[in-house]
């Protein structure tokens, strides 16, 4: 019998902030904790919350640095990372075509690769 | 879990990645402009070196491309907090070199003048094209197929020192559009 989708949802990664974390990171070798606050539209509290959850769940590395005196604060997702992502959307996208076979149709222009 | 929520979680998601996706098109722009002003530099040496002897001078302008790439990521990174990858550039750099060199070489042992004059342009554009798969950008491919069919062209129709020239001209000017339509 096949396991139900639901269970490949992976807790850590499964919720809003940290989905889009690991999706703006994804494909970038890096970015800033400032560019993250701006793209995903959170606080710095809040951000750092779930980045610390991510890191220590290895799915990303933080590194400080100082330039131009100013102190910097760049975050790089891991290959567990983009792995955890590849197979939250999987999940996803299962659950989905399950549950939804009522409504649900997946349309290539809206769903995200999986290339991550 | 509601069906809703995953799929808005999907498309926030999905929404995530093609603005990644666009930065990391754009970034790209930086080595190709690069490229195509090396391709333009190359080409009256082409003329004066010969063909034959291009080789370590497209090592030093890839070499540059390279250098300059770095400088210019490092500085986007500090000014806008993105870094992008530049390894898509490198391995286009390092196939272009090596696999060029070859077929040039191969072209100039089997005594066939088409594979030395086009070769290390259709291995550079063929590069361009995996590269145009691998950022997903239309244009990046676009302009990959219209440099193989300009290779396929000068072949078919100039020849010697003149035909290289003419290609580096042409993948300049092709690589300047492209780069110009992505940044």
């Amino acid at each position: 019998m096949t396991q139900h989708p639901i269970h490949d949802i992976d807790d850590d990664v499964h919720q809003r902030v940290r989905l889009g974390i690991l999706a703006s990171l994804s494909g970038l070798a890096k970015a800033d904790v400032r560019h993250l606050k701006l793209t995903l539209g959170v606080t710095d509290g809040n951000l750092g919350r779930h980045l610390q959850a991510l890191e220590e769940a290895g799915l990303v590395a933080q590194t400080k640095t100082t330039g131009n005196g100013r102190p910097r604060t760049w975050v790089k997702i891991t290959a567990k990372g983009r792995r955890a992502l590849r197979d939250e959307i999987r999940a996803l996208q299962r659950l989905l075509s399950e549950v939804g076979a009522l409504s649900y149709q997946p349309d290539p222009a809206r769903e995200p690769s999986l290339d991550t | 879990m509601d069906p809703i929520a995953a799929e808005l979680a999907l498309t926030e998601t999905a929404a995530a990645k093609r603005r990644v996706d666009g930065l990391v098109r754009t970034a790209m722009a930086v080595p190709l402009r690069l490229l195509a002003l090396a391709w333009i530099v190359l080409c009256p040496i082409a003329l004066l070196v010969g063909r034959n002897h291009l080789g370590p001078a497209v090592g030093i302008a890839l070499l540059a491309v390279t250098a300059v790439s770095w400088v210019r990521y490092r500085r986007v990174a500090r000014e806008r907090g993105v870094r992008a990858h530049l390894w898509p550039w490198l391995a286009v750099a390092v196939i272009a070199l090596g696999g060029g060199a070859a077929a040039s070489r191969a072209g100039t042992g089997h005594g066939l003048a088409w594979l030395n004059i086009a070769g290390p342009f259709v291995v550079n554009a063929l590069a361009l094209l995996a590269l145009a798969g691998f950022v997903r950008s239309r244009a990046i491919g676009i302009a990959a197929v219209t440099m193989l069919a300009m290779s396929f062209i000068v072949a078919g129709t100039l020849s010697g020192d003149v035909a290289v020239a003419v290609q580096l001209a042409a993948y300049a000017a092709v690589l300047m559009v492209a780069s110009a339509r992505i940044a």
